[in-house]
């Protein structure tokens, strides 16, 4: 296990940023998500800290050495790449066996230490078959076993279940947890799902365009998005355009404090933050869909303004009829970049 | 529509067998058949039932015999042999290279080498044959600018064994590489890179990695080249020696100059079945892979 930091790292392709220089700290045992959208630079930037792309600038720094410009197989990282790049002429077995071998380990040595990660992984007994014989989270299951047997200090998982199905996607983010705090791996982990970094991680790297939007924790990430762009990656929130005056927000019938100057800005409230009061503000439901534990209405002020809102079941709610809502917490952003206020309404 | 469905057998197949495309293909296999098979059959029974002194019939082998006794037949079906295997390992020494770097280079360098390489395919045999002769002959070309710079002592491949080689590498070339290519690209960058991850070196991964992954590729390439290359005939009869000389202008020269038609049709069976072999290994390539997919 060891720290990692990215002091100013960057990197650009033909004159082209990728990533923006940033500077990152990760602990010892962390398992941190990479998370956002397509083109975001995560992948890159994981890249760099496995070896695979050399940074235009900036430091990586593991256990407090820099090995920006170290070959792959020199750094005590391992990859898990997302198409599971498993060797498909080698059985279970020999893919895992394969890092050990180039060690020169003694061949016990090595069927014990093979045996063990497979063990770990749940494929015990799966060492003979051949990739194709596998099922998509087996082989996700080889290729992260061939990653632990080389104990490396770090784990780098590049969107390893973005070719699985929902229900397998879950079971094996539990089961990589377990590993990890069973083994207490530093874990970079890349991924375009929120749910997926939500469930998984210690904190979540938020990145857009290359840069940083925001890290924090899941509970942090989800409750207090700092940028316009995090509120409306993470989750679902209604962005409502008004304007600040005298200390209030005024946005589609919603008047809240604001406390900060005067002009345009958009109220961000998420769907579970309404509250059905006798005032506050009417809106006209569209569309009603159960959800299991809750309803969701799709609704929309006099103004055109759509809303959607989380109704608990207790609040039997037709298509047609209305609501009058006011928001328990809410945020306010202006330029889409700073949050002006983020605050839990009594 | 639901019942109609459950009530039928769960063994039925899902497409009903019709006769329509066996007749589809009908045509094309007779003529396969009366043009290819009946002729090719006609000529290798032909070298085993022979007509006798007396004008009777009878089987026998003696065209064989003699082939596997005379020793300029062995010669030739030697030279054959060493010019083949030559000129196949040449292919993939010179392709291999090429096909894993168009793999993993992409940019205008790499087009261009793809391009160069392919350019042979649409040279026609008989322009290959002259560009070489006037480049590689004697007083040709490189001999002269050789001799500019100051090298004598040139010894020009024309009219030697390397002569076929140099010949048939060029004619083959573009197909070489078209095979490797597509094996090549079914190699995920993403393997290679865990292979770099886990330790392993570019040799490691050349023969870890790659090689084992286009096997079927090359087996497919070997084999038809095989083919191709051991029944040559035009490439060895216009850069070749006349003495040993290849199976095809040896062929050849049997049939249209020493007019002797049985040992010219036993030479051509003996190629066939040597051939045969090739044709069997990518056979077997083809219908492995296809096992293998059908594992899937």
């Amino acid at each position: 296990m060891a720290s990692l930091s990215l002091a100013g790292v960057s990197k650009e392709f033909n004159k082209m940023t990728a990533v923006s220089p940033l500077s990152l700290d990760i602990a010892d045992g962390e398992l941190v998500c990479l998370l956002g959208p397509s083109g975001s630079g995560k992948s890159t930037l994981l890249r760099m800290i496995g070896g695979f792309e050399a940074p235009s600038s900036g430091q990586v720094l593991i256990a407090g050495q820099d090995v920006a410009h170290t070959r792959p197989d020199k750094r005590p990282t391992a990859m898990v790449f997302q198409s599971h790049a498993l060797w498909t002429h080698m059985n279970v077995f020999d893919n895992v066996a394969f890092g050990l071998k180039l060690r020169k380990l003694s061949k016990a040595a090595i069927e014990t230490k093979v045996m063990e990660a497979l063990e770990l992984v749940g494929l015990g007994g799966y060492h003979k078959r051949m990739p194709r014989q596998l099922s998509g989270g087996q082989q996700q299951r080889v290729a992260i076993a061939r990653c632990l047997v080389l104990e490396p200090k770090i784990l780098l998982m590049d969107e390893p279940f973005a070719s699985l199905d929902q229900h397998l996607r879950e079971r094996l983010r539990e089961e990589v947890r377990q590993i990890q705090r069973k083994l207490k791996i530093t874990t970079l982990f890349v991924t375009h799902a929120q749910d997926e970094a939500l469930a998984l991680a210690d904190r979540i790297v938020v990145m857009s365009m290359g840069a940083i939007e925001q890290v924090g924790t899941p509970d942090d990430i989800y409750a207090n998005p700092q940028t316009q762009f995090v509120a409306n990656f993470i989750g679902t929130m209604n962005m409502i355009p008004g304007a600040v005056s005298g200390g209030r927000i005024r946005a589609s019938g919603f008047d809240l404090d604001a406390g900060f100057s005067d002009g345009p800005a958009t109220l961000a409230i998420r769907p579970e933050d309404f509250a059905i009061t006798e005032t506050g503000t009417t809106v006209l439901v569209k569309r009603v869909v159960n959800l299991g534990p809750f309803l969701l209405a799709e609704a929309e002020h006099a103004d055109g303004t759509a809303i959607t809102v989380h109704l608990d079941k207790t609040h039997p709610v037709r298509e047609g009829s209305s609501l009058t809502l006011t928001a328990k917490r809410h945020a306010i952003y202006r330029d889409g970049e700073k949050p002006y206020r983020s605050q839990p309404t009594a | 529509m639901s019942d109609t469905l459950s009530t039928a057998p769960a063994s039925a197949p899902l497409v009903k067998w019709r006769p329509t495309g066996l007749l589809f293909i009908a045509a094309p296999i007779l003529l396969i058949a009366v043009f290819l098979f009946y002729p090719a059959l006609r000529s290798i029974w032909g070298t085993i039932y022979v007509r006798q002194p007396d004008g009777s019939y009878a089987f026998s082998i003696a065209s064989y015999l003699y082939f596997f006794s005379d020793s300029y037949s062995l010669t030739n079906l030697g030279r054959t042999f060493w010019t083949t295997i030559v000129t196949m390992v040449l292919l993939i020494a010179i392709n291999l290279p090429i096909a894993i770097y168009l793999r993993f280079k992409g940019g205008r360098l790499a087009v261009f080498i793809q391009v160069l390489a392919l350019f042979p395919m649409f040279v026609p045999g008989i322009v290959i044959v002259y560009a070489l002769i006037r480049y590689l002959g004697p007083n040709g070309l490189l001999q002269t600018l050789l001799e500019v710079v100051g090298i004598g002592g040139f010894q020009s491949p024309y009219l030697t064994p390397w002569g076929p080689v140099i010949g048939m590498v060029w004619d083959a070339m573009p197909f070489t590489l078209l095979v490797l290519t597509a094996g090549m690209s079914g190699i995920a960058t993403s393997a290679i890179e865990a292979a770099q991850d886990v330790g392993a070196g570019r040799l490691r991964i050349l023969f870890s990695i790659i090689l084992p992954q286009i096997k079927n590729s090359l087996l497919v390439v070997t084999s038809l080249n095989f083919l191709g290359l051991f029944g040559q005939a035009f490439m060895p009869f216009m850069l070749g020696p006349t003495s040993p000389e290849m199976m095809g202008p040896f062929m050849l020269r049997t049939f249209s100059t020493v007019r002797d038609p049985l040992q010219a049709a036993t030479q051509a069976t003996i190629v066939f079945a040597l051939c045969s072999v090739a044709g069997l290994a990518y056979v077997r390539s083809i219908a492995k892979r296809r096992a293998a997919e059908l594992v899937k």
